[in-house]
């Protein structure tokens, strides 16, 4: 095959996963990783690289927009982000001394419990009187837009958010990936956000966490220009396509669908890395 | 007053320039490489071992001297560039309007983002 085949099916690839990664809310990078890993048969540590690369591009494009929407609370993204960077850190420098077999294993683990919490139905919070004292001492309260009026919200356990917060920096670190539904579970079922505040402010951080991580993949050479440049092209088109078609199309069942196609990656991954 | 109204739309703003230019980079770096190796063998290209340059020092200097390679690197430095420019951004936000801690909490995380990138084996 020559180079030019690969990238141009790279980058068709990579823009199914994006789509996909949209339509779940799990991310392009949770579904290019296996694909790049089953399909392409790339090195697991450079799937990751250009994963990661691909996570900072579509989170930025994504939160430039709902920054404008009022949604984000940059209070609480920034106050969060501080575990978040901490686990990303560590999570980065510690692929150099844990095996490819773990990190594959670890990956199809990922996709389970993705696959888990996309089915899993939300249910709506009820509204909060009281917020959390660290949540007054550092003023992280705020309100969204509705169509007419905004809506105020209280936030609840702060200290139970930090430290899901950590765990989801370090897998991002560790996997490559954005993390993004543990983030969203930090905010969704510790802090007690509104769902639309709590996916929006996730993606504010996204970028950041994988930015910490993207530093230490490139001195240890994980981020392989070659591979990286048709995946991050094709998963931003496909993100952004995918978020354009995601209010036109009946997403219970879908995501049950994709859910299902997600926990058959995990279990060939997981066949991959044990026999 | 400092409106955060007003920080907000300042950051969603250099998101999008900062994703602007680099795609624009990667893109043109990435046609350049196809135009150089497109038809060279996938397998003898992806199994030598590191061919890029995986240091700050010399990510520049390939993209200075217009490598495809290098350009593809440089365009992905200034994704990452960006994160540091908009948690920057908030450091001096926070400090204007003397919210010492919210300075304190983005000035660590500034930090931990430049170290990661400077940290070295």
């Amino acid at each position: 095959m020559t180079i030019l085949i690969f990238s141009a099916l790279l980058l068709v690839f990579a823009f199914l996963a994006g789509i996909l990664g949209a339509l779940t809310g799990l991310g392009g990078g949770v579904v290019i990783i296996p694909v790049l890993v089953l399909l392409f048969h790339v090195n697991i540590h450079l799937a990751m690289g250009a994963s990661l690369i691909s996570v900072i591009a579509t989170s930025s494009g994504t939160a430039s927009a709902y920054l404008r929407e009022g949604y984000t609370n940059l209070r609480i993204g920034m106050f969060l982000e501080t575990t978040a960077v901490i686990g990303a850190f560590i999570g980065a420098l510690l692929i150099a001394v844990l095996s490819k077999t773990f990190l594959t294993i670890l990956f199809s683990f990922l996709l389970f419990f993705s696959a888990y919490l996309t089915i899993k139905r939300r249910e709506e919070h009820e509204q909060y009187q009281d917020s959390h004292p660290w949540a007054i001492a550092l003023k992280l309260d705020g309100n969204y837009p509705l169509k007419d009026r905004l809506e105020s919200y209280r936030v609840q356990n702060v200290p139970l958010a930090l430290f899901i917060m950590g765990i989801a920096g370090l897998i991002a670190g560790l996997l490559g990936v954005g993390s993004g539904t543990l983030k969203v579970l930090a905010m969704d079922q510790a802090l007690r956000l509104p769902y639309k505040v709590a996916t929006t402010t996730s993606n504010f951080m996204i970028g950041i966490t994988a930015a910490v991580s993207a530093g230490i993949y490139f001195s240890h050479g994980y981020i392989d220009p070659k591979i990286t440049f048709p995946v991050m092209i094709g998963v931003i088109i496909g993100s952004f396509t995918g978020a354009k078609i995601l209010p036109k199309i009946h997403t219970r069942l879908l995501r049950i669908i994709f859910s299902i196609v997600i926990c058959l990656i995990g279990l060939q991954m997981l066949y991959n890395a044990l026999f | 007053m400092l409106q955060i109204k007003k920080i907000e739309e300042m950051i969603s703003m250099i998101l999008t320039i900062g994703i602007l230019i680099s795609t624009s980079l990667v893109l043109i770096g990435g046609f350049m490489y196809l135009l150089q190796f497109g038809n060279h063998d996938m397998n003898t290209e992806l199994s030598q071992t590191v061919s890029y340059a995986t240091n700050m020092k010399f990510i520049w200097q390939s993209a200075l001297s217009v490598s495809p390679l290098g350009l593809i690197e440089l365009g992905l430095l200034a994704l990452v560039a960006t994160q540091i420019l908009r948690v920057g951004l908030l450091v001096w936000f926070y400090s204007a309007i003397h919210d010492y801690v919210f300075t304190l909490i983005s000035l660590f995380i500034l930090f931990t983002l430049i170290y990661s990138l400077i940290w070295r084996n």
